[in-house]
């Protein structure tokens, strides 16, 4: 039962949420989906992140649900991320049920309720999948070469980049707290709500150094980057014909999008056979 | 007869947690003991677990392997919170040490909490010794490196820790800065029993501390004074430290282990009057 308790509360440790976060920025750099060029992704995303909106059918759906599911699995996003996604489908659906059966609705609901889940949910794995396979560099290149203006693709990267940092940071700081603060005494019988007060209380305390710190920090990326030359950079063609010269589109980009073409339209030739 | 010992380390293995499939071990079986009393450098190159030592002292991680004991009692599954009570650790960044409004509130800060009688007179007399006075009422972040160091030792300390911990504590500071903090280093054995530092500043390590405890790949591979250490050559190669230029220069140029400028100028001295002498 310790282990168990142990296990769960490590799960929820900051430690934990930063690591999963660079694993999810840095760590799928193996996988087929990440070998893919950045734009093949970005177009594949706009496709997937738009067409569910549009369908009705269920058999569709749960057709591109599949194979949003197949490129995940292909990603191998961090667990956090699919916990996340889970938490966030199941909850918003599992709610409306509840909702649906206390004003005298019936388990027909899960009908209509299926087709808004499986748009969410096939949108959402597509998401992860892109955003999973494309680290903030590639994700920055492929913005850019699509005409997103350069301060907002490096704004993405650099959020991307700087999350892992600052989730360190504030580790630290409410690490800081820890050793130097007073845990409330292990007596009374409400030493547990206590207690939660106090976590509470210091992870908030936390958020104060830490603004500060950040703010600190980017004004010396700003110096960092005006220095390199950047704002000049932003106009100038060939600093982003340099930029974007390492994109290269492989077989393995047209066999992607060769299998997704013919699954896609596989899916709604089944799906307008089939009606459930 | 050994004096007590402050920090002991029994077969402890940890790991951390790595971005790919698995976690890298960091330590595997690693038994170390510290002595009351020692003032202890670790050193190694990256990622030899010099860090991550010091975190499973004040527990900060936890080992999946071993026990740890910090005065005599064990603390291998025990919070921060209960560790404080013998352990401080000042960190490499200074700025995330700062959690209150001005340099004396973050002094005070512990002192207040743990309802220590006296803790403004005892917070004035940290401001003395670190010469911060007149800084006092100023928000610590906009400090200077060598100011936001000593500040950050004096929160360290404010507790009377048995063991203080100190990650890089010249990192990043220029000559005269890291001087300052070395003197302050020395000044503050007289509020705590042991000390132990991370670092890769050898001319920290053989300015101040007796002994010195090489790291390498997560194991042990020397241990000992700072001469041992930098006289052991294949130590050196093989974890890729240098000694300090003092020392390599006494020695190319009187055979003598000096250990800081001090002593190199007394050398250097006596020798030139040896040499008139003659």
């Amino acid at each position: 039962m310790k282990k168990l308790s142990e296990n769960i509360l490590d799960k929820i440790s900051i430690d934990y949420v930063r690591t999963q976060v660079l694993k999810n920025a840095y760590g799928n750099d193996d996988t087929p989906i990440a070998k893919l060029d950045p734009r093949t992704l970005l177009l594949w995303y706009l496709f997937f992140g738009f067409f569910p909106w549009f369908a009705n059918n269920v058999v569709l759906l749960l057709l591109l649900f599949m194979f949003a599911a197949a490129t995940t699995r292909l990603a191998k996003v961090a667990p956090l991320v699919l916990f996340v996604f889970c938490l966030g489908v199941f909850s918003q659906t599992g709610y409306l049920l509840i909702v649906s059966l206390f004003f005298d609705g019936n388990l027909s609901t899960i009908i209509p309720l299926s087709v808004l889940t499986l748009k969410v949910a096939t949108v959402s794995l597509a998401s992860i999948t892109v955003f999973s396979g494309l680290d903030p560099d590639r994700l920055c290149a492929g913005l850019l070469y699509f005409g997103c203006p350069d301060k907002l693709s490096f704004s993405i990267a650099f959020s991307y980049r700087i999350l892992p940092v600052l989730m360190e940071q504030f580790q630290n700081i409410l690490f800081s707290y820890r050793l130097r603060g007073r845990v409330p005494e292990k007596s009374g019988s409400f030493w547990v709500v206590k207690n939660l007060f106090y976590q509470i209380k210091i992870i908030m305390l936390s958020f104060y150094p830490l603004m500060l710190g950040t703010a600190k920090r980017s004004r010396t990326t700003v110096e960092a980057l005006e220095l390199k030359g950047y704002r000049h950079s932003l106009s100038n063609p060939e600093v982003r014909r340099i930029k974007l010269s390492h994109l290269r589109f492989s077989k393995g980009d047209f066999a992607f999008a060769f299998i997704s073409l013919v699954y896609t339209a596989g899916s709604i030739l089944i799906s307008s056979y089939i009606k459930l | 007869m050994n004096p007590p010992k402050a920090v002991c380390f029994e077969n402890v293995s940890a790991e951390y947690r790595g971005i790919k499939d698995k976690n890298p071990k960091i330590f595997d079986g690693l038994d170390l003991n510290i002595h009351k009393g020692e003032k202890v450098a670790l050193i190694g190159s990256n990622g030899a677990g010099k860090s991550t030592l010091l975190k499973l002292i004040c527990g900060f991680i936890k080992p999946y392997g071993g026990r740890i004991y910090v005065c005599g009692e064990e603390i291998t599954s025990k919070k921060p919170e209960e560790t404080a009570k013998y352990v401080s650790l000042v960190y490499q960044n200074p700025e995330e040490m700062f959690i209150g409004e001005s340099v004396g509130d973050d002094i005070e800060y512990a002192m207040r909490e743990r309802k220590i009688p006296d803790y403004k007179s005892k917070a004035l007399e940290l401001i003395e010794m670190f010469s911060l006075k007149g800084l006092e009422n100023k928000d610590a972040r906009l400090l200077s490196g060598g100011q936001m160091r000593r500040a950050s030792l004096a929160i360290g300390i404010a507790l009377n820790p048995s063991v203080l911990l100190l990650d890089e504590p010249t990192a990043n500071l220029d000559i005269a800065t890291r001087t300052e903090v070395i003197e302050a280093l020395n000044s503050i054995c007289s509020k705590t029993e042991t000390a132990i530092v991370a670092t890769h500043d050898m001319q920290l390590v053989a300015e101040w501390a007796d002994r010195v405890i090489v790291l390498h790949e997560g194991r042990i591979a020397a241990d000992g004074t700072c001469t041992e250490i930098f006289e052991d050559e294949f130590v050196l190669e093989k974890v890729g430290i240098m000694p300090p230029e003092i020392y390599t220069l006494g020695k190319r140029l009187f055979g003598a282990q000096t250990l800081n400028p001090k002593e190199f100028a007394d050398l250097f001295l006596r020798e030139r009057e040896e040499v008139l002498a003659i």
